[in-house]
């Protein structure tokens, strides 16, 4: 009796397992992810403003070569000042915009005057050191440097960090695009373009610039399989930012515009282990599209990565805008 | 009756290759996997449909087995939690013994029935990390059926067949369609889908040299589960100004599942009646794996005014890495201590111990398919009760296993500093409980 009694019982607990089924729980799960790309453009929920992926986008104002400083060290999307060359009335300068949320910005430049309103001003660069904002900005005789306390008012050094000269490679022809990093409190880099190709310099105090090595950083591309890279006719537009990876590896990551021969344009990703050596290039590019994305800039979020970029409006619309993405691709950051 | 079983391992000796199965993972049976899964000379339950077929021709009577198990993955990368599916199921079988002649002959089927889906096709990139022999190589229906016989009482010999599902498929889309009005727009659909059973043969010998001592070697064949794919789309856009003729084609195969071929061989030696220590060796060729990264080509034709729209360009078709996996040969081992209580009644004690170096090597580059080594650790016990009553002149036995894999964590370095996917370490264990209640007619 107890025998038929058990069996009965372990009988219905048997049965009682089935179950509906469940929806396939890893296709959630958070995987590693180095966060440097690829990237997609954010969507019309992911930014606060009309005109998704577009940050900021005026057809008279033509905004363009973006770089960007988050005001709040340590907070995610929280208040980021972004600098980009922009038109008034016909005449170019280096504004500031201002947005609350890390990606929504206003089109009203703040201050409403340019930062920065030295003739041909182009490819800024913005970045923290100490207790002062530099802005490094190309202009024709070469890579200048101003500075600020509160990132508004900016004082420009009179003659540039870095002019023309180096190595033959470089053919005599003025450094632009400048990109900085600190490696350490008296090591400061300089990642530039010259000649359709990607040079270093070093400085101890960010003044006096020594160039690294007798070759460039990084070159025009390779073919791949018979197939020409995205960029190989031209490597420029460079961003340079340093990350740590879980297993603590020091990685220098070099963003660039890559132009191919037929005139297209995507976004590469070099890297190197720690600060010196060459660049290894990733074996996709960290975004591509068909409006001619350029001049790449990029900022760590914490669990994720924004990217900036200039490309064209519009199919029809002929003009430069600057538009945003992140990085993984399957992460999202609605508006709240 | 005899010149139909040779007709049947004939048969299993030209079956197409295909397949998998969970029991590979976790094995199958309460007791069995509370010893290791170390029972390819030690078997002779519905168990022995995958460790051993010919273990059946040993079965005393008819024996009839019914449990359920759930394995839980506790799985991360990077410290996060993968949230790899549990395998849950019910899990069944009989063997059924006579003879043909004065020829013992035995049947047998077995079966893992997961109650959480039948079975799961996952593609992915090859860049995604993923624990690629736990995700969807373990959430599969399972179904084996073996024969033996046993021509000697020192030889006993057994084969047959085990059975899974892959699928193939197609749809398509054709008709025009009205932008100014969806009302208007005439859409044919057509869907062809076919859940198509797949087989893999198995064979088995046992020898019994001495009486404390048994023999056993058997082979599995290699199995994989694909999943094909062929969708198209074609018709016109109607636009009002312009009817625009429009094509999408998408191709994709895709290795859902893949058991490699095994090699076992076994012992089991009894020093005293109440003693069992078996150990098994089990040749897997993992190098043979076939990667799981979708092969699939698109094709986009539009014909569309120049400057009215921007298409996407076709995408370029996969270029799949070879994985590299490399053979590897598990030790598993085993113990049972039958504790005779009274005369009707025995309490078994079980244990066992498995190693699985694992057979993907460092993703160092592009790939990342994560595993680590794996430690198996399990412990089961069990009720025998013999005379019963005069319907059952045999014994009922409940069987219950409890089993721990450890995986260690392993750190992968990326060669690439400009890798998407960076450096990361993965780890973490596997719980396996699970019990059945047997019927066994002497």
């Amino acid at each position: 009796m107890k025998v038929r009694a058990a069996c009965t019982l372990l009988s219905l607990l048997v049965l009682s397992c089935g179950t509906l089924a469940t929806e396939a729980g890893d296709t959630r799960a958070e995987r590693p992810n180095a966060l440097a790309g690829p990237f997609r453009l954010l969507t019309k929920d992911e930014i606060g403003v009309p005109g998704a992926p577009y940050v900021l986008d005026q057809q008279f104002w033509r905004f363009r070569q973006p770089t960007v400083l988050v005001d709040e060290p340590g907070v995610v999307l929280g208040s980021t000042s972004l600098y980009a060359v922009a038109t008034d009335t016909g005449v170019s300068g280096l504004y500031r915009f201002v947005a609350p949320d890390g990606r929504t910005f206003s089109e009203k430049p703040a201050p409403s005057a340019p930062v920065i309103a030295v003739a041909d001003a182009d490819a800024p660069e913005v970045v923290r050191v100490g207790d002062e904002i530099w802005l490094f900005f190309s202009a024709p005789a070469g890579i200048f440097l101003a500075r600020s306390s509160d990132g508004v008012s900016f004082t420009v050094e009179s003659a540039p960090v870095l002019g023309p000269g180096g190595a033959a490679w470089e053919a005599g022809k003025p450094p632009r695009a400048p990109a900085h990093v600190q490696v350490a409190p008296d090591d400061h880099r300089l990642v530039y373009e010259v000649n359709g190709r990607i040079g270093e310099a070093r400085s101890s105090d960010g003044q006096t610039w020594d160039r690294v090595g007798g070759g460039p950083l990084l070159e025009p591309g390779d073919a791949v399989d018979g197939e020409p890279a995205f960029d190989g006719l031209e490597v420029g537009d460079p961003d340079v930012i340093r990350a740590r990876s879980p297993e603590g590896r020091t990685v220098t990551r070099v963003y660039y515009t890559g132009r191919a021969a037929d005139g297209s344009t995507g976004i590469g990703l070099a890297a190197r282990f720690g600060d010196e050596g060459p660049l290894e290039r990733a074996t996709a590019p960290a975004f591509a599209g068909p409006r001619g994305p350029r001049a790449p800039a990029v900022v760590p979020q914490g669990s994720f990565t924004l990217l900036f970029i200039e490309q064209q409006a519009g199919t029809k619309e002929d003009w430069p805008a600057i538009a945003a993405g992140i990085a993984p691709a399957t992460r999202r950051i609605p508006v709240d | 009756m005899a010149r139909g079983g040779l007709v049947v391992l004939g048969c299993c000796l030209f079956a197409a290759p295909a397949a998998a199965s969970p029991a590979d993972t976790f094995g199958l049976g309460a007791r069995s996997a509370a010893m290791g899964s170390a029972v390819s000379a030690d078997v002779r339950d519905f168990s022995a449909n995958y460790y051993n077929p010919s273990g059946l021709a040993l079965a005393r009577g008819l024996d009839l087995t019914a449990g359920y198990s759930y394995a839980a993955h506790s799985l991360t990368m990077n410290d996060k939690d993968s949230r790899v599916d549990p395998v849950r199921g019910i899990v069944g079988g009989s063997v059924a013994p006579g003879s043909i002649g004065f020829l013992p002959f035995a049947f047998g089927i077995a079966t893992f029935l997961p109650d959480d889906r039948l079975s799961r096709a996952r593609a992915s990139r090859q860049e995604d990390p993923r624990w690629v022999l736990y995700d969807n190589r373990t959430q599969l229906i399972f179904i084996s059926a073996n024969i033996a016989i046993r021509p000697f009482e020192w030889l006993s010999i057994g084969g047959g067949m085990t059975y899974l599902a892959a699928t193939r498929g197609s749809f398509g889309i054709s008709g025009t369609a009205v932008l100014a009005s969806e009302y208007d727009s005439q859409l044919r659909h057509e869907v062809d889908a076919d859940l198509t059973t797949q087989r893999y043969p198995e064979f088995g010998v046992t020898v019994r040299p001495h009486d404390r001592l048994d023999l056993a070697a058997v082979y599995r064949h290699q199995a994989a589960i694909e999943l094909d794919i062929d969708a198209e789309l074609k018709g016109t856009v109607d636009a009002s100004l312009a009817k625009v003729p429009a094509r999408y084609a998408l191709e994709s195969h895709t290795v859902n599942a893949f058991i490699p071929r095994q090699v076992v061989i076994g012992e089991s030696y009894r020093p005293v009646d109440q003693l069992s220590i078996n150990l098994d060796l089990k040749w897997v060729q993992w190098s043979a794996f076939k990667s799981p990264v979708s092969r699939s080509s698109t094709t986009l034709e539009v014909d569309v005014p120049p400057g009215l729209i921007e298409l996407p360009p076709n995408p370029k078709p996969t270029h799949v890495e070879d994985p590299g996996f490399s053979d590897r040969i598990v030790p598993q081992l085993g113990v049972e201590y039958r504790l005779e209580v009274t005369p009707d009644l025995t309490v078994p004690l079980r244990a066992g111990y498995v190693y699985e170096h694992t057979p993907i090597p460092p993703q160092t580059g592009l790939t990342n398919y994560v595993d680590t080594d794996r430690h198996v650790l399990s412990v089961g016990s069990g009720v025998v009760l013999r005379d019963v009553g005069a319907v059952l002149p045999g014994n009922v036995r409940f069987d219950t296993f409890a089993q721990l894999s450890i995986l260690p964590t392993r750190v992968t370095l990326k060669e690439s500093p400009a890798d998407y996917v960076g450096d990361y370490r993965a780890g973490g264990t596997i719980l396996n409980v699970g019990a059945s209640v047997s019927v066994g007619f002497e």
